[in-house]
């Protein structure tokens, strides 16, 4: 059930019909988590069992991790709730993974496997909701929060609907105290511009993008680096858009609901060096890799080898996190190499003697974006290219120009690459006024009526004009 | 809350506008699609064409076919046949010239469908949606028997088209906004070399490629083109039998005659394909030109130099007019035997 199907505008209309009629918190928590539960169900009914376990996994030993005093017994408690999650999550999503290299090893040492392949299905959003559920017991086992006593909350926490599948990665923390206040729907036009921007920037930018993105990195052989750079760039931009699109829908849907959820981007392709950048870039899940995995690893507390190390454990965790394949391990090294040049060069800076330093200004800080964004660009080819031998020819094409600018007779007209350079023209438009003069979703809230309305004719008759004809999923419902 | 409810109706109705919008685009939209309302237009001016020579294909006959020369040697020669129109238009397969040549009226005149050497191996042709959809809303509509033909042979969705409501197939053709602006920058950038408008308004030759892509480019096409391309199963499929003998049967009434042209393949296609390729496609062109009734005129293997070719399928002008030569002669001698 996509956001922007009609089976979820009738769900939501239904739901939403269902909450306004009802009187009592507790019957529109059970609305909420029922309507929750049908959306997870339209994918897989029966990958519910899994949410519902890790659910009442969690909620029972927060419960007892809260009110066991021996340090060494809500350790044992931590475990068993990290490794439940960590087993769910490793079994469907990193089994088949696992059993592909180990048949690679023994086919290398001259064993033929005696077992023949198993395919496990991988269930939608279970990379989100277990990291949710595990930080929920962590914070409780830190005591850094209490265990919630209403199952009814936690199942709620656990399963919200809007950003079940694809995030963003909510904390216990800042969702449980919402549940504990009246739930009242929000009716202003907020969240409707929000979501017609998240929507926009799915189905009118990264959709029609991917159209060309998708012919050229199908089979790049061939290509020129003019080709590949755009190709390179179109998924630099169709990635944003696809993801940040569906978070602003899913905050949108949540807002509607009466719910706040975090920020999950904000701009990241103006950040100017690659610290700047995780905290641009899917915010949720970098905080929490921060907070779960970097900090409690040592973070920079230790020596410079070990924030080095800790650094690109958590990058390479992180990759692997996004999927089940030695490309995206690569493409969290690469940023953890890119973070760890950064704190050198910072460093190295910091060795020139004041009179001799470049200060701050325009330039430098667009340089530094350009320097930061050719990088950038670049982890997004083994990111995209899951086979070897064209990851390589397409990285060898971005990297070393070949200065061929030839395009006639290619085919690319059929590729869309024309109207797809003219998109891409258009969300830098969008980028950068943003960047300067804010959201424009949030200006449009906070206008008169009359400007309300007209934008609003504009962008229901662009929705249609521009809607993709290719059915193109979101590409972060395969983490 | 009814505040909320009237800005999704206004949303809704801006929707509704676009829907209303989008088949007038069609009749504005400079996109490849546009040469359809030149043929649609000229065919409409006509009404009855007599003694007409009438192209039906791809842009390899569009490059391929001048009828400007043609007309020229029709005039020579005295024949009853006065004037020849190319009535192709950029990918236009078999199934698309049917739909075109049902909306001819015509009497005394010669109907040439342009066929290329792979389309008569493709049992799986369909005409691309986006094609269907700009044909719909150009107002071309194939007969009933035309429409269940190739609805039951090879494109079941053709038939979906012509029984969807208005407001379904405008939605469906939102693409030809992007597609229009797709064309148009292409056309901006791209400059030398093509000649789009030619391409969209000519009905004698609208070669739109006149220059020869460099060989190193040449090189990549014909690798990205031909690459996969398999020859090795050298039985034409029943349904390419099935398709001629129908058009034959079709077309050929009040006076018409009709031709099959098989075009003329590039060399590197020539040279990849498997020994006794060609002449085993020759023997089976003849048993469907007996068993179908119908005239074919075999020209896969006319040209043997690559510098017949601006591309990788595309004739120059000279080898246009060298193949139009061509055909005159033998429609000239087919016609008086």
């Amino acid at each position: 059930m996509l956001f922007y199907t009609l089976p979820f505008f009738v769900f939501l209309v239904v739901l939403i019909s269902l909450l306004l009629v009802t009187r009592g918190e507790n019957k529109k928590k059970l609305i909420l988590l029922t309507g929750s539960y049908i959306f997870y169900m339209w994918w897989n009914p029966a990958f519910i069992t899994l949410i519902i376990l890790s659910t009442l996994i969690d909620y029972n030993l927060a419960k007892r991790i809260e009110i066991t005093e021996t340090q060494h017994k809500r350790k044992i408690l931590l475990v068993l709730s990290l490794a439940a999650n960590l087993g769910i999550l490793g079994f469907f999503k990193y089994a088949n993974f696992f059993q592909d290299n180990l048949f690679i090893l023994m086919r290398l040492f001259g064993y033929e496997p005696g077992w023949s392949a198993f395919n496990i299905i991988l269930p939608v959003g279970i990379s989100f909701y277990t990291f949710q559920t595990m930080s929920y017991t962590i914070d409780v086992y830190n005591r850094k929060l209490k265990a919630t006593h209403s199952p009814l909350d936690f199942a709620v926490f656990v399963s919200f609907f809007p950003q079940l599948v694809a995030g963003p990665i909510v904390r216990a923390a800042d969702f449980l105290p919402q549940l504990a206040k009246p739930v009242k729907l929000n009716r202003d036009s907020s969240a409707l511009f929000l979501f017609l921007r998240g929507l926009a920037k799915k189905v009118i930018i990264a959709d029609n993008i991917s159209i060309f993105a998708d012919a050229v990195f199908n089979d790049p052989a061939g290509w020129n680096s003019i080709v590949i750079w755009v190709a390179t760039f179109a998924f630099y931009i169709q990635i944003y858009c696809d993801f940040s699109g569906y978070s602003d829908m899913a905050i949108a849907v949540a807002r509607l609901l009466g719910f706040d959820l975090m920020l999950n981007f904000d701009r990241p392709y103006f950040a100017n060096n690659p610290s700047v950048f995780w905290k641009k870039w899917h915010i949720s899940l970098s905080s929490w890799l921060r907070d779960y995995l970097y900090i409690p690893l040592g973070g920079n507390r230790g020596s410079v080898f070990f924030t080095y190390r800790n650094l690109t454990l958590t990058m390479l965790l992180g990759g692997l996190w996004h999927g089940a394949s030695w490309n995206f391990v690569l493409w969290g090294a690469l940023h953890g190499f890119l973070l760890i040049a950064h704190r050198l060069i910072v460093y190295l800076l910091s060795l020139i003697p004041e009179n001799y330093k470049i200060k701050p200004n325009l330039i430098t800080k667009i340089i530094s974006i350009v320097t930061l964004q050719y990088f950038v660009l670049l982890t997004w080819i083994p990111f995209r290219l899951v086979d070897s031998d064209k990851m390589l020819y397409a990285l060898k094409k971005f990297i070393f120009f070949d200065f061929n600018f030839s395009l006639t007779n290619l085919g690319l007209e059929a590729m869309a690459a024309f109207s797809t350079v003219a998109l891409m023209g258009f969300f830098f438009l969008l980028h950068f006024y943003s960047e300067i003069f804010g959201g424009i979703d949030e200006k449009l809230a906070k206008s008169n009526r009359i400007v309300q309305y007209t934008a609003l004719l504009i962008i229901g008759f662009l929705l249609v004009l521009l809607f993709p004809t290719n059915e193109a999923p979101f590409i972060y419902f395969q983490f | 809350m009814k505040k909320f409810l009237l800005k999704i109706s206004v949303l809704l109705f801006g929707s509704f506008l676009a829907l209303l919008l989008i088949p007038e685009l069609y009749e504005y939209a400079q996109s490849d699609l546009a040469r359809f309302k030149t043929l649609r237009d000229d065919i409409e001016k006509r009404e009855m064409i007599s003694g007409g020579l009438l192209f039906f294909g791809n842009s390899v006959v569009m490059c391929g076919v001048n009828g400007n020369l043609i007309d020229d040697s029709l005039n020579t020669a005295k024949s009853k046949y006065s004037y020849a129109l190319n009535y192709s238009s950029p990918g236009q397969n078999i199934l698309e010239s049917i739909i075109f040549a049902d909306e001819v009226e015509s009497q005394n005149s010669i109907y040439l469908f342009g066929f290329t050497v792979n389309d008569l191996f493709d049992d799986s042709l369909v005409i691309a949606s986006s094609k269907k959809l700009a044909l719909y809303n150009y107002g071309f509509e194939p007969d009933s028997v035309s429409l269940s033909t190739i609805s039951e042979l090879y494109d079941p969705e053709l038939s979906e088209v012509y029984s969807s409501s208005f407001l379904l197939n405008s939605y469906k053709s939102r693409s030809i906004v992007l597609e229009t602006l797709n064309s148009f920058l292409r056309n901006t950038i791209r400059g030398g070399g093509l000649n789009i408008n030619k391409a969209y308004t000519d009905i004698k030759h609208p070669q739109p490629y006149t220059e020869r892509v460099p060989n190193k480019k040449l090189v990549l096409l014909l690798d990205k083109k031909y690459g996969n391309i398999n020859r090795n199963e050298p039985e034409l499929p029943s349904k390419t039998v099935n398709i001629m003998r129908f058009i034959s049967e079709k077309y050929s009434i009040e006076g018409n005659i009709v031709i099959f042209i098989v075009l003329p393949d590039h060399p590197y296609l020539q040279e990849i394909s498997p020994q006794g390729f060609y002449k085993n496609l020759g023997a089976q062109l003849s048993e469907i030109s007996e068993l179908t009734g119908s005239i074919i005129l075999n020209y896969s293997r006319f040209f043997d130099s690559e510098l017949m070719f601006v591309d990788h399928t595309h004739s120059t002008p000279e080898a246009a007019d060298s193949l139009s030569k061509q055909i005159f002669s033998d429609l000239l001698r087919g016609v008086k035997n």
